[in-house]
């Protein structure tokens, strides 16, 4: 078993200055790792982890909302500070990063498109959650040697599934990433994908054989149908998980969450791969905790939701029973 | 005539607004005028809280800023807001329906209000040439660019929000009617746009403000970067 990498000295320091929030001393710190350490290191070996940080205190609680944004708007602000010093060449192809449809978290795609920048592509960051049909007008066939959809959580993969659509209705090459697909290229072929990459390293190399050779374009497919009736019944299996909640304990947070469940069963669906759902329950019970309810209180819930999926669905049923029998 | 007392801070927590759209409000709109202590802070008087919240009340109901303003600042008394063509109605931003049927709905109000940019865009789908989106969103991208400063950056962003028939919530806000965006970008205090799933303001939303706050993003980092 190998030893984690060794964290950067100035990981904690940078923490504590979002924790502030101090945006000037967290740009200035920064800034001198920048000039400090070779060009790739600040983004993977400070803002990343201290990323994943912040998700993991505003998951359990520790922080609310407001302070994750005000955290990750400076570190937004970093990366445009990289940007703009470490422009490139972009004469190595153009290349459009895009988060799926329904994907919210933009930091990882825009870490990617900075460090991919850095090494001489011409890069379209398009942001957050881009509506496919208007992704489908930024990639150009011939120009742009690949789109990179990013997806961070696997409830975004529905969205996914039409980004990579509109990429190869325009005739491009579709590269997926993030945390969304999962650690291997299982749900990025299922989606149609023309590859998977795990970081932006693993993309700068599959761009490089593709701006030299681009893949045969995979046709543009229909998701998976279960994945589509079960979509269309979300609110009233919403209403039945809801109803399985104590009523104290009723609110609209809980029902975002417990809506974002469903869509991971949407996406189990859609990728024929139920772990999506089983590798998402210790993060909803942590979420029901952080309620104030007890963690069992989830099995409560799948079993409403499974009662009320009507007969002619029995995939998603099969889905929901498997990810609660799991250990 | 109610005596001025309170400070920025508690006239804040008491209509729900930051201290930063407080402050914008009076500037843009001339909504108040509050006294000033000997230092330069502001006072505030019961009657002013009273005034903000009946704007946030108005601008949560679809008002456009300066709409809901007018009756509290004396300036063009509106009763009704104007009746433009395509522009988003009070209340645009809650919900029409939660099916499939509603949203289809939706689209065909959306398409009543577009043109037919030709067979190619059509076959985009009817959210592709909306023309109150592709407006707003060409003002705001033309305000962006022509920013004075990162705060007149901000104001775009929030007022491309409010024309699209949005709401703008403090960050700390969650739930299912946020666009999971802080349109703060670092000035001022996390705000985020708000508008109910399947409604009008959210197709909306949901498809301009991603390619917007990244150019209002970018024009931040720059205005930074020449300041030095």
């Amino acid at each position: 078993m190998t030893s984690p990498p060794p964290t950067h000295p100035d990981l904690e320091r940078f923490l504590h200055l979002l924790a502030v929030p101090d945006r000037e001393g967290a740009l200035g710190l920064a800034r001198r790792v920048r000039r400090a350490t070779p060009e790739d290191d600040v983004i993977v070996s400070v803002f990343a982890p201290a990323l994943r940080r912040v998700g993991e205190l505003w998951q359990s609680g520790a922080w609310n909302v407001a302070q994750e944004h005000a955290a990750t708007s400076i570190v937004d602000a970093a990366l445009a500070d990289l940007e703009l010093v470490d422009g490139g060449d972009g004469d190595r192809g153009e290349v459009v990063v895009a988060c799926a449809e329904g994907e919210w978290h933009s930091l990882p795609a825009r870490m990617v498109a900075a460090l991919l920048r850095r090494r001489g592509w011409a890069v379209v960051f398009v942001g957050a959650s881009t509506p496919a049909p208007h992704l489908q007008t930024l990639v150009r066939p011939g120009r742009t040697a690949g789109l990179l959809v990013s997806c961070s959580v696997s409830a975004a993969l529905l969205g996914a599934q039409r980004s990579i659509d509109a990429g190869h209705r325009a005739g491009v090459p579709v590269l997926a990433g993030g945390a969304g697909f999962g650690p291997d290229d299982r749900r990025a072929l299922a989606l149609g994908a023309d590859g998977h990459a795990v970081d932006g390293v693993a993309a700068d190399a599959i761009l490089a054989r593709w701006a030299m050779a681009p893949p045969t374009p995979t046709p543009s497919r229909l998701p998976a149908p279960a994945a589509l009736a079960l979509a269309a019944i979300r609110p009233d299996l919403l209403d039945a998980a809801m109803a399985a909640v104590p009523a104290d304990a009723v609110t609209d947070e809980l029902r975002s969450r417990l809506g974002l469940l469903l869509q991971f069963v949407e996406a189990a669906l859609l990728c024929d791969d139920p772990t999506i759902v089983s590798e998402s329950r210790p993060w909803f019970e942590e979420g029901l905790v952080a309620h104030g309810l007890p963690a069992r209180t989830l099995s409560r819930i799948t079993r409403a939701v499974a009662a009320a999926i009507p007969a002619d669905q029995p995939a998603a049923r099969s889905v929901l029973d498997a990810a609660l029998t799991s250990p | 005539m109610s005596l001025a007392t309170m400070r920025i801070g508690e006239v804040a927590t008491r209509t729900g607004l930051t201290p930063a759209t407080i402050r914008a409000w009076e500037r843009r709109y001339g909504l108040l005028a509050p006294r000033r202590t000997g230092g330069g802070q502001r006072l505030y008087s019961e009657a002013d809280v009273a005034a903000l919240q009946a704007v946030r009340t108005r601008v949560e109901d679809g008002w456009a800023v300066a709409a809901a303003a007018a009756p509290v600042t004396g300036a063009d008394p509106a009763p009704e807001p104007p009746p433009v063509p395509g522009s988003p109605a009070p209340g645009s931003h809650r919900p029409v329906a939660g099916d499939a049927a509603g949203r289809a709905r939706l689209l065909t109000e959306v398409e009543a209000t577009s043109v037919r940019a030709g067979p190619a865009a059509a076959a985009l789908g009817p959210e592709s040439h909306d023309v109150v989106a592709l407006l707003a969103t060409l003002n705001a991208t033309r305000a962006v660019l022509r920013a004075p400063g990162s705060s007149a950056v901000v104001a775009a962003l929030i007022d491309l929000v409010v024309q699209l028939g949005g709401a703008v919530e403090p960050g700390s806000v969650e739930g299912d009617h946020v666009v999971p965006i802080d349109l703060g970008l670092g000035e001022i205090d996390p705000v985020v746009a708000c508008a109910e799933p399947f409604s009008l303001a959210r197709l909306r939303l949901e498809a301009v403000l991603p390619g917007v706050v990244e150019d209002a993003r970018r024009m931040v980092a720059l205005l930074r970067g020449a300041a030095g």
